[in-house]
């Protein structure tokens, strides 16, 4: 296979998209590319538990997955993205938009550490709504806005 | 090699290279996790890799939405004749093992479209600016983007 050498992922200029798209399985990655949401009911509070890298390919199958947790009405939305190994501006624009769908008492978003909580810290979303770091300390506060209610 | 202050010799630079990538979201994956691997080849840090990563992938992104936008209807013609361009981004990463220095220029030949419903409604721009050390843009011919990494 022309085109890439392995060792310096170098890539000629007469490789074609085939060529580029090799470095895909030739880099020492994980391969599990599954994009996934499982969508779960704690109370009043319905999880959606996202793992796989949200970008532009997969951020419209989140939407997908909003809308229909949105058709049910729910009181509480909460997205977890403990799995989620690379979270792009694209994936952003998301939770945004199930946040301005929801009032901000009513949805928070689980993440934490550089590939999640990061990125959503350095563009300021920290302060449009809730960033747990456990799904716990997530339900909790879930639970606790139950039982004042 | 002592004395020699500046440009070192080129080979001695790492350097990532990605031509001719398809402006489509689905191409941008394999090069994003090439840049990736390439990074940690490197013995760039975890972090370091994720940040300069997600910073170069966000330029491809607005290539792909704001240079190009969606062209749905590109095939007006029926036959689609010759003049129908495949619109393709650039992308070259460099890494001075001394220094540590990464530099990622991404290029394409669109305008970025910077009105309404362009990068200000996004979060991509402001999040390269965030986690770059600096950031040009040139906007004469195409548009050419060139993030910097310092010490990595």
């Amino acid at each position: 296979m022309a085109g890439f050498t392995g060792h310096l992922g170098w890539v000629d200029s007469a490789s074609s998209p085939e060529e580029v798209r090799l470095l895909s399985t030739d880099a020492a990655l994980p391969s599990s590319d599954a994009f996934e949401v499982l969508v779960s009911h704690h109370g009043t509070t319905v999880l959606m538990s996202v793992s796989g890298e949200l970008d532009m390919v997969t951020a419209p199958q989140l939407t997908e997955s909003v809308d229909a947790v949105m058709s049910g009405d729910p009181q509480r939305v909460v997205i977890d993205l403990s799995d989620v190994r690379f979270l792009a501006s694209s994936g952003m624009s998301v939770l945004l938009d199930v946040n301005d769908r929801l009032s901000d008492a009513h949805f928070a978003v689980i993440a934490d550490g550089p590939n999640t909580a990061r990125p959503l810290e350095l563009v300021g979303l920290n302060g449009t709504f809730t960033i747990y770091t456990t799904l716990d300390a997530a339900l909790a506060a879930s639970a606790s806005a139950d039982d004042s209610a | 090699m002592p004395g020699a202050e500046g440009e070192t010799a080129s080979m001695e630079v790492d350097t990532f290279t990605a031509l001719d990538i398809r402006a489509e979201a689905e191409h941008l994956t394999p090069v994003r996790r090439g840049l990736l691997a390439w990074l940690r080849r490197a013995e760039v840090s975890e972090g370091r890799s994720h940040d300069i990563t997600l910073a170069a992938y966000e330029a491809l992104a607005n290539s792909v939405e704001h240079a190009y936008g969606a062209s749905d209807n590109a095939g007006d013609e029926d036959d689609g004749p010759s003049d129908v361009t495949v619109r393709t981004i650039g992308l070259r990463a460099s890494r001075h093992p001394d220094s540590g220095l990464v530099v990622i220029r991404v290029w394409d030949q669109g305008v970025w479209d910077t009105t309404d419903g362009g990068w200000l409604r996004g979060r991509g721009l402001p999040l390269i600016y965030a986690l770059a050390d600096h950031v040009a843009i040139d906007s004469i011919t195409g548009t050419t983007i060139e993030m910097r990494f310092e010490g990595t």
